[in-house]
């Protein structure tokens, strides 16, 4: 193979390693080239020199900045496609507070109900029944009667013994 | 959904709020009610006789008399004692028996403490459900059988 095809293929490779991984065959001419080819080192020092050159050049500096209505454009366009959230949608209010504060007043609310009525579920003074006979003379006995489901009344009676 | 989370949170506020406005004032009015309002109720004096069988004025006390002991009854005499919670109220039993202090807690419960004519206790008697017929063998008037009747008025 002459010197000609070998620098051509030298420059083919290096210019293909920027789109594909080589395989070790082309990783291997290259460095072998790299080494004993003059006109490939000379080649490779002057694209390096190329690439570096426009690098500085940076072309992106003589492009101009987005006007506000590019901007406007961009945005149009993100939103059509779902990125970005109609503009229709109403502005974020601090009503998802609303529901925290609600839940804030509910626990105080359980918190002070449990406080005073306990954890009991039977309701408070409405079914408590008292029917008791106390400080009765000694040797006294008692003997008390329900009315019953239809008579909410009852009887005491005391047996005295003395 | 946003708009139904707030909504549902504005109901839990107001429902809240309205909650503990509605406990707290009916929590007031039964303070209100028990620390001032008097209760109505009826001390019934009655004795066991010999014949007569169950006057029209106790008639609707005949169950609980009967089963004191005799089928026939005589009414003496009816008290109204009006016991504000708290403050007991002293009833004069017939024939110089003693007396009843009567009185009556927040919850409804009265309680009833009878003395006899030298002032011993013959006993104190709690109940929360009325009438409360009491007969005690210690009281008797002409050796018959004395029952003291506590009853809650009802309202008109």
């Amino acid at each position: 193979m002459n010197q000609d095809s070998d620098l051509q293929r030298f420059q083919e490779l290096v210019e293909a390693s920027a789109h594909r991984e080589l395989t070790e065959a082309e990783t291997a001419f290259i460095g072998r080239m790299g080494f004993q080819s003059k006109e490939c080192r000379q080649w490779l020092e002057a694209d390096a020199q190329t690439v570096t050159a426009a690098v500085a050049e940076d072309p992106l500096r003589n492009v101009p900045a987005p006007s506000s209505l590019d901007w406007a454009r961009l945005e149009t366009g993100l939103r059509r496609a779902g990125a970005l959230p109609d503009t229709k949608s109403r502005v974020r209010r601090p009503w998802p507070m609303l529901p925290a504060a609600a839940a804030i007043v509910l626990c105080i609310g359980v918190v002070y109900a449990i406080l005073r009525d306990g954890l009991s579920d039977a309701p408070v003074h409405s079914s408590e029944m008292v029917v008791e006979i106390l400080d009765l003379p000694e040797d006294d006995g008692s003997l008390i009667f329900d009315g019953g489901e239809d008579d909410d009344g009852v009887l005491m009676i005391v047996i005295s013994n003395g | 959904m946003r708009t139904s989370l707030n909504l549902i949170g504005v109901l839990m506020l107001v429902t809240a709020v309205a909650n503990s406005t509605a406990v707290q004032a009916q929590q007031i009015a039964q303070d209100a009610n028990s620390s001032s309002a008097a209760v109505s109720l009826e001390v019934v004096h009655t004795s066991a006789s010999d014949s007569g069988g169950i006057p029209d004025s106790l008639k609707k006390y005949g169950k609980y008399l009967r089963r004191a002991g005799s089928e026939n009854w005589k009414f003496h005499s009816r008290n109204s004692p009006k016991p504000v919670p708290g403050t007991p109220k002293t009833v004069n039993l017939p024939a110089k028996l003693g007396k009843a202090i009567i009185s009556i807690d927040a919850k409804g419960v009265a309680t009833v403490k009878i003395l006899d004519s030298r002032g011993k206790s013959l006993g104190i008697y709690r109940s929360s459900r009325f009438p409360l017929v009491i007969a005690n063998q210690r009281l008797r008037i002409d050796g018959k059988p004395y029952v003291l009747i506590l009853d809650r008025l009802k309202k008109k």
